[in-house]
């Protein structure tokens, strides 16, 4: 920091202190003067600006030795805009200088304005509203005051009688929501599930899906009011019991399926989700129309590289594109055995292009 | 190690004097890319190329200082850093020069430079090849080819390929065949002694 930087801040807080020492009065609402509300108005709007680019041999010195008690005359004169022909001193030495003031006066702008923008709710109480039609007027019509003594409370401190806008009043509960057991426990079942015990466990899912379906408001209540009663009420062996009916009811649809002419290679995702748990002992084997399978191509004689893909029947893919734009797992159908390849260095992956050649 | 690109503060516009410099580059001029692709035309592909080399090689050396990270041996440190660090930075600088998008793709072993958006349009190919090979003489000092596979609309793919084989992938090209095949046969050659 320059020795002219110093020394205007020392005038700066001189300033400070002076002022402090006062003696002041409560501002009244309006009583704002003019003249000063603009100083460290400007700083501001300029600061908004785009600031020109300094360049290491431009002198500060210039800016900083700006008298600190500049009249408001000269800070209310905006920075001309910059033109090509005009020296580079004379941008910086108008946006430095809207700078300086900006140091000095940030308390007292600060102070008002950070602590009453906060505080308004959105619906605030009707009491409440009265005093907001009046306060926060004066107070934003003085953001510029100097900042409070110590012997006299500030001016945005709530007195003891009103409420705190943040705070919730104390003749009105705060709305706090209900914690989720006691949700589970009190709310009504918004449909009817049917009988754990008795109906199938395919029933209870569906209508545990069901119910999900119709009321979205609460999906979590109803999927997890279905998951409890489905965990306490149905013990394995009926699961188990469930398990091998349902079971044979797809064998016998698959025998039938076996007799149309076109027998179906997928199983409905009803009976699928049906199934419930694989109990260990009793391993369940899936019969082959119940699963959609997708056989892996036999082996074929892979034809030349060139001729295939030449003729369309291989996909060339690359390896890795910088900055990486596919996925690892896509790499690599011509690559064989270079689909290791993502090379750790740049030099890896030159030296491997600059090996390449021609048959 | 070589942190991001940072491309703040790389360009700067002199205005007083009415220059624009480089990061320490000489000074620049800013030309429509039109105009540029009109006078490379107009003065041949061996002026193109020698104005492609002045541009690649600048860039290069000044991705193979940031790279190198203070190190003598810029050529190493540039081949020891990662793929996606060097193209990251040669890609900013592409970008600083308004020339377009560079990737690099792989393909097997075949390293693949991609440009995207190019102001220059397909008439400006065969200075964006000249000045990829130059960049990459530059900074890893490698004297392979830089040659044009092929354009796709906007996106241009350059091979990096050595001197041997160029005259080879670019006949096969000529003839009218796929990059693809000529990526699978460059393959198929084996490895060069």
């Amino acid at each position: 920091m320059s020795a002219a930087r110093i020394s205007a801040l020392e005038n700066l807080l001189e300033r400070v202190r002076r002022n402090r020492a006062k003696p002041r009065l409560r501002l009244a609402p309006k009583a704002a003067p003019a003249g000063p509300v603009v100083e460290p108005l400007r700083p501001l709007r300029v600061a908004r600006l785009t600031p020109p680019p300094v360049s290491e041999d431009t002198p500060e010195i210039v800016v900083e030795e700006a008298p600190t008690s500049a009249p408001p005359e000269l800070l209310e004169s905006p920075v001309a805009p910059f033109s090509g022909s005009e020296p580079k001193g004379s941008e910086l030495e108008a946006g430095m200088r809207s700078e300086k003031a900006t140091t000095p006066g940030m308390p007292t702008v600060d102070v008002p304005v950070r602590r009453t923008e906060p505080m308004v709710p959105l619906e605030p109480p009707p009491r409440r509203v009265a005093t907001l039609a009046s306060e926060p007027v004066a107070r934003l019509e003085e953001p510029f005051a100097e900042p409070p003594t110590l012997d006299e409370p500030p001016l945005d401190e709530p007195s003891l009688d009103e409420p705190s806008l943040d705070e919730p009043s104390l003749d009105q509960p705060p709305p706090v929501e209900r914690p989720l057991e006691q949700r589970l426990e009190s709310d009504p079942a918004p449909v009817s599930l049917p009988d754990p015990v008795t109906a199938p466990r395919h029933v209870v899912d569906e209508a545990a899906l069901v119910s999900l379906d119709e009321d979205r408001t609460s999906p979590f209540q109803v999927v997890s009011r279905a998951a409890l009663e489905r965990a306490r009420t149905v013990p394995l062996d009926d699961a188990r019991a469930d398990l091998e009916q349902t079971y044979d009811r797809l064998e016998r649809t698959a025998e039938s399926a076996e007799s149309a002419e076109a027998p179906s290679t997928q199983t409905s995702a009803e009976e699928l989700g049906a199934r419930g748990p694989v109990d260990d002992e009793e391993p369940i084997e899936l019969q082959p129309d119940e699963v959609e399978l997708t056989p892996s191509p036999p082996p074929a004689p892979a034809p030349a590289l060139e001729e295939a893909v030449r003729s369309g029947a291989m996909k060339l893919t690359p390896v890795a594109i910088t900055p990486m734009r596919l996925a690892a797992r896509q790499v690599g159908e011509f690559i064989g055995e270079n689909q290791h390849a993502a090379p750790a260095t740049f030099g890896d992956a030159l030296d491997a292009s600059l090996s390449l050649s021609l048959p | 190690m070589a942190g991001e690109f940072d491309a703040s503060e790389a360009v700067t516009f002199d205005l007083a004097y009415g220059h624009i410099h480089l990061d320490g580059a000489p000074t620049r001029v800013m030309v429509p890319a039109g105009a540029l692709v009109a006078l490379c035309q107009a003065a041949g592909d061996d002026e193109t190329a020698t104005l492609g080399h002045a541009i690649g090689e600048a860039m290069g050396r000044r991705v193979a200082v940031r790279l190198s990270g203070g190190s003598d041996d810029r050529r190493d440190a540039v081949r020891r850093a990662g793929l996606e660090k060097v193209v990251e930075h040669l890609s900013g600088e592409f970008a600083l020069l308004g020339f377009g998008a560079l990737a690099a793709e792989r393909w097997g072993r075949a390293l693949v430079f991609v440009i995207d958006q190019s102001p220059l349009g397909e008439e400006g190919d065969g200075l964006l090849g000249e000045i990829l090979q130059a960049a990459v003489h530059a900074f890893a000092g490698q004297h392979g080819r830089v040659l044009k596979l092929h354009r796709e609309g906007v996106r241009a793919r350059f091979l990096v390929i050595s001197g041997a084989a160029v005259e080879g992938v670019r006949e096969r090209l000529q003839r009218g065949e796929s990059w693809g095949s000529v990526l699978a046969a460059l393959h198929q050659g084996g490895l060069k002694a």
